[in-house]
């Protein structure tokens, strides 16, 4: 498992064109982001056919769901970015306006987070201690 | 824990690993992976948890916190129950999270 776990992430590093260093670390730290957001979209449960679902932490402040439902040829996209910030929680889907997340469904998407945060700590870098 | 201090303890961790090194630049951008997502998952537990202190005077164990040490316990497996019969293509993301707490 953890020899599965280390080649997987050294292949990350592989596929990262060599550029400046400063690149290739923004290359990798995006290629790792797009692999928990992966793991993240299988939190939900299984997807449908034609159902591209990912959830990730964008960074300290953002929380991102991202799902693409593709249906007869034409995909529909629906992405719901959350702001933490310290007056509150806001959340945006597919650019639009912010409006505040009620308390609910803040507590829901912490339970999302927790989970997402122990799967990702597991599947990905079991060797960070916690 | 720095940088180095990660290094050090990986390289510790080596044997375990098969003898396979996870090299340093995996480290440091996994580490900063892991604090981001430590940071925002604190921010978003404060603001979860200022209401129902604020609204109710706290047991002596808090139930939302065992709630929640319980979902995490849980795992991903138990969310998934809900929609093995459920053939809808599309969830809001409020739905699945709320369907994921009721499983």
């Amino acid at each position: 498992m953890l020899k599965a776990i280390t080649a997987l992430l050294n292949s990350v590093v592989d596929t990262v064109v060599p550029r400046s260093a400063e690149d290739r670390r923004a290359d990798l730290y995006r290629s790792l982001i797009r692999r928990e957001a992966k793991i993240g979209g299988e939190l939900f449960g299984p997807t449908p056919p034609g159902v591209h679902r990912e959830f990730f932490c964008l960074d300290e402040n953002t929380i991102v769901f991202h799902e693409e439902t593709t249906k007869n040829g034409k995909v529909a996209i629906k992405t719901i970015r959350y702001d933490v910030r310290p007056s509150g929680v806001l959340k945006t889907t597919n650019g639009q306006h912010y409006q505040s997340v009620s308390n609910e469904e803040a507590s829901r998407l912490l339970k999302g987070l927790e989970v997402y945060k122990q799967r990702v700590h597991g599947e990905l870098y079991p060797f960070v201690s916690a | 824990m720095n940088t180095a201090q990660l290094y050090m303890e990986s390289r510790e961790k080596r044997p375990e690993m098969g003898g396979v090194p996870v090299g340093p630049e995996i480290q440091r951008s996994a580490y900063q992976r892991i604090n981001a997502i430590e940071t925002v998952t604190k921010n978003l537990r404060v603001h979860v948890v200022q209401i129902p202190v604020e609204a109710t005077p706290l047991p002596a164990t808090n139930p939302l916190q065992a709630q929640q040490d319980m979902d995490v316990s849980k795992g991903a497996a138990q969310w998934q129950a809900g929609f093995v019969n459920d053939h809808r293509q599309s969830y809001t993301l409020d739905e699945l999270l709320a369907r994921a707490e009721n499983n």
